[in-house]
């Protein structure tokens, strides 16, 4: 591992991070709040830091050296780590939260949970409410960065099949060709968030809300600027402007490169996006028609909540509708969803569609093999071979999720939480949705949660944000021994 | 996906066909051999009604009674079935095909299903459906039951007497069908032990026979255990039949029994023994040497977790002022091992428990016992396989290129497995989260009644319903439910992966046979040996790696 370089990143990181708090700073003056001096400090502390950082690192620099899979993982989780703490500052200035609620606030946000823990907006400044919307949009562009370009195959996923030319050097990155990745996707997130700002606009929201809403749609993350979320406009324009953008910000924003190279047919021959849209399709009927057969909801009604509530669950989280009364095989196809997440190569960090799709063919596979012994045939993808090791890989990552899920919530239940309220925060909150089921339910925030709980809850969202293999790879001696095995 | 008709050898069709004459002749045994079971409840029934007779009126009312004439029919229908069955049917020696294998397995656990159910829906005592769930969760050794406490005790015999037959043809069927079908998939067994699987069928009626012994021997054992540890005779072969065969249901038993130091020691015991690894029972009865059943690595594996879980469950009692110290690790400790057998004798209330005891339990009903085992649930040497492969895994992100081997015990689990567990670890939750699915569908039950009770028919074991509080007596349930719970039980039973497998291999026997016998034309010497004859461990994870397993998952061979 390449200290110093890896110690230039996370300075860069930090310095990066001080500037943007500048804008929130910026408001608390022009909307003459006294948080701005928090901003201040914490920007100037992040500064320093950075700068330090950055001189100290930047021997290890150069643009032909080549990034190793130890320092993407170091960078990737070291980062994540660093951003949090740096990201804490404003909250605890400011003398709106403690450490812990300030440490738990700013992960929900870096890691697009959108679980709060202050149990009213109402009276928040704007400055703090911009922060907590720019650190979901940060942490949503962070982490397609990270999964796009930096450590693809940290998430087995069928990202490799977008850049059949980086997948095949899997040690290195060249950072020229990284910076080029990193350049284009970061223009689809802030174009998405533009469209998405002025469209909510449009149908109604003020100027801040519909910017902080943008920012916390793109991201996937669901923090709201109103206790009641989206619930506060109840319109359906604006419920229906909103799902529109939890949609396209679950898909792969990979994809969407290509899609604006090749056109737009390219989204609809791509298998994993045909299948996110069919699975909220047939959700939203189906929970739809149970509603109109079940609750007596008439179908207008139904298909709005059921839309809603369909999509938020699979991507942002936003809440408009109360689903804790919907009958039980409703809550199992919200769970689906929660667990399914979106595309790879988005901000949702589920198990995600393409893995769904690779784990089903590969079962299909073994019991067609096995019956037919003769049979030699491909696991493909939008017509792609996938290598071997990417399915092992799956379905070693599925068996990971799963595991964390059991064991989040068996720590839940250490603190005495109910069984059901411990399985819908471990699911909420491994999959950063964020309104889970019961004690986190849509109409709960996380303020309620015991210390022990918000811990528990803060490694899961982290562990599910950075897909487990990533930070797990921390902790194994070979990473901090340099000169050891291969 | 294209549809298997696409397939290029499918032209070749023909040749090897099924042979249907062979799976008549075999059925015809088993069900005779399963008919002749029915005589004890029948004694019973006859002694019941002869005692309770007070020579009043004719003796047949007693009888009748007594659950005499449901008996008696049922063994006549069947025993007459089989008979027809022996005389149409025509037993060679040779090799089981694979194709006829899975049909005949197939065949038999629908019959079984139909037969255990005759004597309660001859009785009237029953409806349709009440009947056939009480059947299959009888004979998949899940023990959801239905039985009033005033049915004659003849039934609550013939319910015990349907979990022991439901064990003994599972171990059976592993040891004979799905192992060479490839069912067995984890089991690594410690060096210097051998599986002595054959296809031919010779060998198989000899594996069956010793199995079937082992079994009867270890359940007489078990009766005498109960007998001198003070249940009643009566009781003490209901529980035996219960314990051996993971079933567990038990409410002949009077509750204060349980409790005692001496029964429930006893219990634990036997439920620890029908956990573990059949085929090392009985190798350990051949050769007079037991060494094996402790250097095997899933039996201390096993023995651990329950002993780690067992503890900790009885620390949440008592911490959370359920019980006293003492009882509280009694109670934990015996929860822990009636729960990971998948056996579920108990007749606590589990909704006060906390929530952290009731969750490990949870977990470790789904995890199940050993393999080879007729415990259900996903099965300890899996679990073992997949939280060690994972290591290695991990370094995989820092060292693309490494192979990094998964040990068990001390021996190498091929990579080929290690993938196929992977594989059967999402099916078996897809299967899972389907049935809970159509559980909440079909019932008005919640979400977490509905996990619960999707695990507890999945793995077998009747007792995981009560974690949240839906009932392990299904009578209160709408009749679709009990339709699902059936499926979900026989899905369990048969391990998922070899449940879709067996419908596979039946459906495609013929070309299966006809392929299979070109690509083995030029083995002159394997064949004659019986290409499923495994000699030991590393030979069965070589050939199968190389012939069966490795075709599996797309030509793991590298």
């Amino acid at each position: 591992m390449n200290v110093r370089l890896v110690v230039h990143y996370l300075g860069r990181l930090s310095t990066g991070l001080s500037l943007l708090m500048i804008i929130p700073a910026l408001i608390a003056i022009f909307h003459g709040e006294s948080d701005g001096i928090a901003f201040v400090v914490s920007c100037g502390i992040s500064f320093i830091l950075g700068i330090n950082m950055k001189m100290w690192g930047r021997n290890g620099s150069s643009p032909v050296t080549e990034l190793s899979m130890h320092d993407g993982i170091a960078i990737t989780a070291l980062g994540w780590l660093l951003i949090n703490i740096l990201g804490t500052f404003p909250y605890i200035l400011s003398g709106h939260l403690g450490i812990l609620d300030g440490v738990f606030e700013t992960v929900a946000g870096f890691t697009g949970c959108g679980g709060t823990v202050f149990p009213d907006l109402s009276g928040l400044p704007h400055s703090l409410l911009f922060w907590r919307s720019l650190t979901q949009w940060l942490g949503g562009l962070g982490i397609i960065v990270i999964f796009v370009a930096l450590l693809p195959q940290t998430g087995h996923s069928a990202l490799q099949l977008y850049q059949a030319e980086t997948s095949r050097m899997s040690s290195g990155r060249r950072r020229p060709r990284l910076q080029e990745m990193v350049l284009v996707i970061f223009n689809i997130y802030l174009m998405f968030t533009a469209l998405a700002g002025v469209v909510y606009w449009l149908a109604g929201m003020n100027f801040p809300a519909a910017l902080n809403h943008a920012m916390t749609t793109i991201s996937t993350g669901g923090f709201s600027i109103y206790n009641e979320s989206i619930a506060y406009y109840d319109s359906p324009v604006v419920e229906g402007a909103v799902i529109f953008f939890m949609v396209l910000s679950g898909g792969n924003f990979n994809l969407y490169y290509h899609a604006y190279k090749n056109g737009l047919q390219v989204l609809w021959k791509d298998t994993e996006f045909r299948t996110y849209l069919g699975l909220l399709a047939f959700a939203t009927v189906f929970i739809a028609l149970s509603l109109v057969k079940a609750l007596d909801y008439s179908l207008k009604e139904a298909l709005r909540e059921a839309a809603f509530v369909a999509t938020a669950q699979a991507s942002a989280g936003f809440s408009a509708f109360n689903y804790e009364h919907w009958p039980a095989s409703l809550q199992c196809v919200l769970v689906l969803l929660m667990l399914s997440g979106g595309c790879s190569g988005s901000t949702t960090a589920g198990l995600r569609i393409s893995r769904l799709i690779l784990l089903v063919k590969m079962v299909v596979h073994s019991v067609e093999i096995s019956i037919n012994p003769r049979v030699h045939k491909a696991i493909t993808i939008n017509g792609q071979r996938i290598n071997d090791s990417v399915l092992y890989g799956v379905g070693r990552f599925f068996f990971l999720y799963m595991f964390f899920l059991a064991l989040w919530t068996l720590l839940y239940t250490l603190d005495g939480m109910k069984l059901y309220d411990s399985l819908g925060l471990s699911l909420a909150s491994m999959t950063t949705v964020g309104p889970g089921f019961g004690l986190v339910g849509p109409t709960e925030s996380y303020a309620g949660l015991s210390s022990w709980s918000k811990i528990v809850t803060l490694l899961a969202m982290l562990m599910g944000r950075l897909e487990m293999f990533s930070i797990l790879a921390l902790f194994t001696p070979e990473f901090w021994h340099k000169d050891r095995g291969w | 996906m294209r549809p298997l008709q696409e397939k290029p050898y499918q032209c070749q069709k023909g040749g090897a066909d099924t042979d249907y004459r062979l799976i008549a002749g075999i059925l015809g045994r088993l069900i005779s051999f399963a008919s002749l079971t029915l005589l004890i409840p029948l004694a019973y029934a006859l002694y019941d009604g002869s005692t309770a007779y007070d020579g009043s009126k004719f003796i047949g009312a007693a009888w009748t009674a007594s659950g005499l004439p449901a008996f008696a029919t049922t063994l006549a229908v069947s025993l007459a079935l089989g008979i027809v069955l022996i005389a149409t049917g025509a037993y060679r020696r040779g090799v089981l095909p694979i194709g006829e294998g899975s049909m005949l397995l197939a065949l038999f656990f629908s019959y079984m299903t139909v037969f255990g159910m005759l004597p309660y829906y001859s009785s009237g005592r029953f409806d349709l459906l009440d009947a056939f769930l009480e059947s299959v969760s009888g004979f998949t050794t899940t023990g959801m039951t239905i039985l009033p406490g005033d049915v004659p005790p003849a039934f609550v015999l013939w319910r015990s007497l349907t979990q022991w037959l439901g064990g003994l043809f599972i171990l059976v069927a592993f040891f004979t069908v799905l192992f060479p079908l490839g069912g067995a998939f984890g089991l690594v067994l410690p060096e210097g032990s051998r599986a002595p699987v054959s296809r031919r069928l010779s060998s198989i009626s000899r594996l069956a026979l010793r199995v079937a012994l082992t079994y009867l021997m270890v359940t007489a054992v078990l009766m005498a255990v109960f007998r001198l540890a003070g249940a009643d005779f009566f009781d003490a072969v209901n529980l035996a039949f219960a314990v051996i065969s993971s079933g567990g249901t038990h409410n002949t038993l009077e509750p204060g029994l349980m409790n005692d130091g001496i029964m429930s020691a006893a219990l634990m015991v036997g439920m620890l023994f029908s956990s573990g690894n059949f085929l090392l029972y009985h190798e350990a009865l051949r050769r007079r040497n037991p060494i094996n059943l402790f250097r095997y690595a899933e039996h201390r594996i096993f023995l651990i977790t329950i002993l780690t879980a067992g503890l900790l469950m009885g620390v949440s009692l008592w911490a959370h002022g359920v019980y006293g110290f003492l009882h509280s690790l009694h109670r934990g400790l015996f929860e822990a091992v009636s729960f990971a057998t998948t056996t579920g004798i108990s007749t606590a209330e589990y909704l006060p428990w906390p929530p952290f005891a009731r969750l490990c339990m949870l977990l470790l009903a789904f995890t199940g016992g050993c393999i080879g085992s007729a415990s259900g649930g996903l099965k300890v040497a899996r679990m073992v396989i997949m939280l060690k492969s994972l290591w290695g895994e991990i370094k995989k992100i820092l060292h693309p290129q490494a192979f990094i081997p998964v040990y068990l015990g001390r021996r190498p689990v091929d990579s080929v497995i290690v993938n196929r567990v992977m594989g059967f670890f999402f099916l078996y939750i897809s299967v899972l989260f389907s049935g809970v699915f159509l559980i909440s569908l079909v019932s008005d039950l919640s979400l977490m009644e509905s996990l619960m009770l999707g695990v507890s028919c999945l793995s077998s074991i009747a007792s995981a319903a009560k974690l949240a509080g839906a009932s392990a007596v299904f009578s209160g349930y709408p009749p679709l439910l009990k339709l699902v719970c059936a499926l979900l039980m026989l899905i369990g039973r048969l391990e998922v992966f070899a449940f879709f497998l067996l419908f596979g291999a039946v459906k495609h026997s013929g070309d299966r046979e006809k392929g299979r016998g070109s690509s083995r034309g030029g083995e002159g010497k394997t064949r004659t040996r019986g290409p499923w004859e495994i000699r030991d461990a590393s030979a069965f994870s070589d050939s199968q790696s190389g012939s069966f397993l490795g075709r599996l998952l797309g030509g793991g061979r590298k």
